[in-house]
Order: C-alpha cells, then sequence, then structure tokens
C-alpha cells in the first residue's frame, strides 16, 4: 500500500470518526487533521466549498442568533449575547465546511471502475454500481435543484406565491432526475452493463 | 423482468434516492437545527412524495425499498451528525410505503393513502424513541407537563386528548397535503406527455 493510499483511506476514517461525534474537541480534532491531510494530498480541494455567497446566510444566522437563543453570557452593542450558541453555531459551519470539502475529495478521488471492480471482489456487483452510480450522480441532481429553484423564484419573486405553486417547482426536479435516470439506463443499456 | 426493467430497478431509485437524500441532508439538517416545528412531518411528506413519484416510473416490488436505502446512506453521512433515528424513521417509511404500493399498485388512490399513512410514522415512532431512550417514566414527565400548558391555555377537562388530537391532526394535514400534491405533480407530468 502506498502512502498515498493509506492517507486517503485515513481521510476516510477521520470523516466518519468526526461525523459520530456531535461538535466537541474530538470531533473538531479529526475533522482538522483530516483537512490538514486534503491539502497534503491536493490543496485545490480546500477551496471547492461552492459559491461564497451560499454561505453568507448560514453565517449571518450563526452570527445573529445568539441574540436570540441561549444562555446570555456576554454582552454586543448591550444587548445579550450568548457565546455558547455562537460556539455551538461555528461548530456547525466547521462541520458543513469539513463535510463539502471531504465529500469533493471522496467523489474526486474514487473512479467509477475502481468502486465497481472492489464491490465484485466482495461479492456485491449491484451495490458497487449502485455506489458508483450515486457518486457520480449526486453532483449533477445537487446542481439541477439548485438551477431549478433559481428558475423558478425568477418567475415567482414573492415567497407566498413559490410556496403556493410548490408542486410545480417539486414536479420539476422529480421530472429532471427522472430525465437523468432514463439517459443513464438508456447508456447502460446500450454499452451492455451487467446488473 | 427484462434488462431494461432490471436496469431501470437500479438507476431510478438511485436517482430518486439521492433526491430524497440531498432534501434531507441539506432541508433536514438546517430544520431540525432551527427545531421548526413538526419538522418531521414535512420532511416524512415529503419522502413520501418521493416514493411516490419514484413508483410511477418503476411500479415494481423492491423499488421503494432501495430508494430508501439510498437515502439512508445519505441520511447518515448528514452534516450535523450519524444520527440513527432519522434513519430509522426513512427505513420505517419506505417500509410502510412498499407494503402500501405493493398491495394498491400505482394510482392516484394509492399514492394519496401511502403519504397520508406515512405522514403519521413519526407517531408512533416518538413513542418508541422516548421509551428506548428515557425508559417508560417519561411519559408519565411529559403528561404533567401537558396537563400544565393546557391548564394555561384552558384546553378543558381532557387537555392530554386535545393535544394528542391536535398532534395527530397535523401531522395527518401534512400527509394529506403530500397525497394532494403527488396527485398534482402526476397529473401534470401525464399532460406534458399527453401534449408530446
Amino acid at each position: 500500500m502506498t502512502i498515498n493510499r493509506f492517507l486517503r483511506i485515513l481521510v476516510v476514517f477521520l470523516f466518519i470518526f468526526s461525523l459520530l461525534w456531535r461538535i466537541n474537541i474530538y470531533g473538531i480534532g479529526a475533522g482538522l487533521l483530516a483537512l490538514v491531510i486534503i491539502s497534503s494530498l491536493n490543496r485545490k480541494y480546500l477551496y471547492r466549498f461552492g459559491p461564497l455567497k451560499l454561505w453568507v446566510f448560514p453565517m449571518a444566522f450563526v452570527f445573529f442568533a445568539p441574540f436570540l437563543i441561549g444562555e446570555k453570557t456576554s454582552q454586543i452593542f448591550g444587548v445579550g449575547y450568548s457565546i455558547n450558541s455562537l460556539k455551538i453555531g461555528a461548530g456547525f459551519l466547521f462541520r458543513t465546511y469539513l463535510f463539502v470539502v471531504t465529500t469533493n475529495f471522496i467523489i474526486g478521488e474514487l473512479t467509477m471502475e475502481r468502486v465497481v471492480e472492489n464491490a465484485k471482489k466482495f461479492g456485491l456487483p449491484g451495490a458497487g454500481l449502485r455506489i458508483a452510480l450515486a457518486l457520480s450522480m449526486t453532483k449533477i441532481i445537487q446542481r439541477s435543484i439548485l438551477e431549478t429553484w433559481r428558475i423558478y423564484r425568477l418567475t415567482r419573486p414573492s415567497i407566498f406565491s413559490a410556496l403556493r405553486e410548490i408542486h410545480v417547482y417539486l414536479g420539476a426536479i422529480a421530472r429532471n432526475s427522472a430525465r437523468v435516470a432514463e439517459q443513464v439506463s438508456e447508456l447502460f443499456y446500450l454499452r451492455n452493463v451487467d446488473i | 423482468m427484462i434488462d431494461a426493467q432490471k436496469i431501470r430497478m437500479v438507476v431510478f431509485p438511485t436517482i430518486f434516492g439521492i433526491l430524497w437524500g440531498l432534501i434531507e441532508m441539506f432541508v433536514g439538517s438546517y430544520l431540525h437545527m432551527i427545531e421548526f416545528p413538526f419538522a418531521g412531518a414535512i420532511l416524512a411528506g415529503v419522502g413520501a412524495i418521493i416514493l411516490c413519484l419514484e413508483r410511477s416510473y418503476t411500479p415494481y416490488f423492491r423499488a421503494s425499498i432501495y430508494t430508501g436505502m439510498v437515502a439512508v446512506i445519505f441520511k447518515f453521512l448528514s452534516i450535523g451528525a450519524i444520527k440513527v433515528s432519522p434513519a430509522i424513521a426513512i427505513m420505517i417509511e419506505t417500509l410502510i410505503a412498499e407494503a402500501l404500493l405493493t398491495a394498491l399498485g400505482a394510482n392516484p388512490a394509492s399514492y394519496f393513502t401511502t403519504c397520508s399513512v406515512c405522514s403519521l410514522e413519526g407517531i408512533p415512532h416518538f413513542f418508541i424513541s422516548s421509551w428506548l431512550r428515557y425508559g417508560i417514566g417519561i411519559f408519565d414527565a411529559y403528561r404533567k407537563i401537558l396537563e400544565k400548558i393546557g391548564a394555561v391555555f384552558h384546553l378543558g377537562e381532557d387537555p392530554l386528548l386535545m393535544f394528542i388530537i391536535i398532534w395527530v391532526g397535523i401531522h395527518l394535514a401534512v400527509g394529506i397535503i403530500s397525497g394532494i400534491l403527488v396527485i398534482l405533480i402526476v397529473g401534470v407530468h401525464r399532460d406534458r406527455d399527453e401534449e408530446r
């Protein structure tokens, strides 16, 4: 086993270990170690956390929520502020960043062929195909959900009209997902993929 | 089952499972984080919608179970922390949907029934998980708290019954709305297909 392969496996274990703990020193420590290893293997993954505007709302929520919830242990501009709530929120942001970066790293480092081959070795050809398909399709479906939402909101700028016709949006994402599934099915059929 | 159907049975549940998993992972985590009221019922309703829509494309036995399994894997990778309880909820909901959709077939009436029943999953789940986590004594504590709240809000002689009716009613309302949404979505899809 090469050192790089060992480090990749270690990142996966640290990531799972970090998820197992709620936000505390062990979970954050394991997460930080996973990020250090990722940066040593390929630093570009650290910057793959999506557009900044997606982070603005959670960051604002984490900063302003302690004014409303939790025991007020401090004051900001003369208003009671909960440092403990801020710590919990900051931990949540860290977990989100760790999650996005590590899943991008795992998806980026795995190839469909490798997953299917390894699953076949363990006598699970169907499971391997499903896992490989899920890994390769997640980003496409995620992008489709967000893009459909943007287009949906363009024609329904008020939140009331957006909620009133939510079935149109749900129908659109279901239809887009079904279209993707149809295309993949056709491709598998034409390529004679062994199920 | 011919080859094309076998391929659809692998691909469609996986793709719809990803869709459900992503919604659970991001919307679910967020709703639970801000402690949105009846977040579990809303997520159960969304899950039931996805299961019914998936079944409208692959009306075969086990399709819902495969969809649920993919969603569970995504839930295990949830942002907050690994949470067993929501994963169990997804699997119970999946089994209910599989049983109902297999027994009643893929049609608007069965979609409506499935959504209504699935949205009620949170009720037995709450009692079982509370019992397992805290022991049988927790229900006495719940009863006392509810009686005190009932007295404050003047909810009559039997506030406990009133709370249960409201609680079940809201879950059922979410299920009915989900059922109507599925029928509307399937209808829109059918109309589009006929236009083509």
